[in-house]
């Protein structure tokens, strides 16, 4: 999936669950959280890569972002690659911008490096939901935090 | 002051922060309460394993449906 959106050279950071496995957490999830530049010329880029993944909502529209007045806060896609959720701004963030300062480039294999949120601003999503359902992950991003700091005190 | 505790650069000092969470309506109470260290080694494990590698984990245990 990850790889459709590269080979379109679509500008995004990985964020939610995906992005926390990435970091360290050990979470089960099937689906992947992107936050894209809302750039025009990005979105165009991204409704022709879930074009590619025959990206369609729960009420069968394909993709078109672009077009589209004002994102939506969370727009689901199945793909044939599985769930992806495109989330332009995300609680307790100001979008792309915001996030791309802090997020970092993580190998994933097959050549594949996204832009992954820092588990700063990933703590910053969680907390920012207020969920009482998150809090266990939230306790694990920050307990990874100070596990990250703690090396590098070691060091 | 802000923008330097936004970016994490500077901590406010623990009276500054209630007076913030009082300006903004809020109590923060604070109360110790045990360490929670239940999922310590689940994620030094995670840590120590290389981006790829979680991934392929995850994957993994996705796949065999855990």
């Amino acid at each position: 999936m990850l790889a459709t959106l590269d080979e379109h050279r679509v500008t995004y950071i990985v964020v939610g669950a995906f992005a926390r496995v990435v970091q360290g957490a050990d979470e089960i999830t099937r689906g992947v959280d992107i936050v894209p530049s809302t750039r025009e010329e990005n979105l165009r880029r991204l409704d022709a890569a879930l074009n590619d993944l025959g990206a369609r909502t729960s009420d069968g529209r394909g993709p078109t972002l672009a077009e589209a007045e004002r994102l939506e806060p969370v727009t689901a896609f199945m793909t044939d690659r599985g769930e992806l959720k495109v989330v332009p701004e995300p609680e307790g963030t100001r979008g792309y911008d915001d996030l791309r300062r802090a997020a970092t480039r993580e190998p994933l294999g097959q050549g594949l490096r996204p832009s992954v949120a820092s588990v700063g601003d990933l703590s910053r999503m969680l907390s920012a939901l207020g969920r009482e359902d998150d809090m266990p992950k939230l306790l694990a991003m920050r307990r990874l935090a100070e596990l990250e700091l703690s090396r590098g005190i070691e060091i | 002051m802000i923008a330097r505790w936004e970016q994490g650069s500077v901590s406010p000092s623990i009276d500054n922060l209630l007076a913030i969470v009082h300006a903004c309506g809020f109590e923060l109470p604070l109360v110790l309460v045990p360490r929670d260290t239940s999922q310590d080694q689940s994620l030094e494990a995670g840590r120590l394993l290389s981006p790829e590698r979680r991934v392929d984990r995850l994957l993994e245990r996705v796949d065999g449906g855990g």
